[in-house]
């Protein structure tokens, strides 16, 4: 399949989940819309000669006529406080926290609701640009929980008592379990296998800051924006394996 | 008035009757509505009506082994679909009557005019 086919497969798959589309039926769309870029390749038709210059108009006009499904919205938001919090407390495990004060247990919480927000905006919005327009649309937006986490930090550093002592083993075996869960939701060896490797690489950016030392806020809130994206490639990762290679 | 605009009311009648002359997929529809005429009809149009179509239970689909690999999906009509086709059928017969009769109607002016 051509680049720009693809490329339009995905960010219409993006747009329709990011708009809360059940995934059955993008699903069901997208099948059609492959098969029909494909035969319309052959005659040297390009997905803007289908589907229309305006890829997100096009979008509109299905999710008008498909109907959206708010109990698949809350599935995916869902997962994604689960994979947010799992991250959070093996970050914690890694960065040798195990005492928590008030204003983290309220800062963070309200961070991750507006991480998430801000990650399916900032996906939503970014869909079916390219270039510049789409690094500054993605940027301008995640750092707005990017400071409130940097904020909630600081907070915590000067007015913070802690309140909540867990121990080393309920931190990590917590977070072990919510990652694991995550990961075994994967129905093929691949996207298991895949899953594990993005795993790593996540961690291993929070693992290489605390091995060599690396202080300060930046690092640290670094780390977690790494792993928070990271875990959105990893849901849309088997969304993006073909469906013969999942079941097999 | 644009063409495209004209179409909005007829185009479901239409696809109904292509469904009607055989199983389709969406492809094979497209280039089927392409032969008969409407080739400034954007091919991507159809899947928010087939969609929509099928909400209505006016159509139905199944899924089928292709020969280019990837299972595809064909489409028919229900028994609600061929009412509503043999309903549109009669709407545009009387209508198209109506049109034709006052578009003639206007030549005749124009001529008696000169």
């Amino acid at each position: 399949m051509r680049k720009e086919n693809e490329k339009f497969i995905q960010e219409m798959r993006v747009y329709l989940m990011t708009k809360g589309v059940d995934e059955d039926e993008i699903d069901s769309f997208l099948m059609e819309a492959e098969d029909h870029l494909n035969e319309g390749e052959k005659e040297g038709k390009t997905a803007a000669d289908i589907f229309g210059k305006s890829p997100k108009a096009y979008a509109k006009e299905l999710i008008a006529s498909m109907g959206q499904s708010h109990q698949d919205n809350r599935k995916f938001i869902a997962r994604l406080i689960a994979g947010v919090f799992g991250i959070f407390l093996v970050s914690q495990f890694i960065d040798g926290n195990n005492a928590f004060s008030i204003i983290e247990l309220i800062g963070y919480p309200i961070s991750t609701i507006i991480w998430l927000i801000a990650l399916i905006s900032a996906l939503r919005l970014s869909s079916f640009h390219s270039g510049v327009r789409r690094f500054l649309i993605v940027y301008g937006i995640t750092m707005i929980p990017m400071l409130f986490t940097v904020g909630v930090t600081v907070l915590h550093m000067e007015y913070g008592t802690d309140v909540l002592f867990l121990s080393q083993p309920v931190v990590i075996t917590v977070g072990g379990i919510i990652i694991l869960g995550l990961i075994a939701n994967f129905t093929s060896l691949i996207g298991i296998l895949s899953s594990m490797v993005l795993m790593a690489i996540l961690f291993g950016s929070q693992l290489l800051i605390h091995l060599f030392h690396l202080e300060g806020f930046g690092w640290e809130i670094g780390a977690y924006a790494v792993s928070v994206v990271g875990l959105l490639v990893m849901m849309s990762f088997q969304k993006q394996v073909p469906k013969t290679v999942i079941k097999g | 008035m644009q063409t495209t605009q004209m179409l909005k009311g007829i185009i479901d009648g239409c696809i109904l009757s292509i469904i009607q002359e055989g199983e389709v997929y969406g492809y094979e529809l497209a280039s089927k509505l392409d032969a008969y005429g409407f080739e400034s009809f954007s091919e991507g149009t159809i899947y928010p009506i087939l969609i929509r179509l099928q909400k209505d239970n006016l159509i139905q689909s199944t899924l089928k082994k292709s020969t280019a690999g990837p299972k595809r999906k064909y489409y028919s009509l229900t028994e609600r679909g061929e009412e509503e086709l043999a309903d549109f059928q009669k709407r545009w017969n009387h209508l198209s009557t109506t049109v034709n009769q006052i578009l003639n109607k206007g030549g005749s002016v124009d001529e008696e005019r000169k």
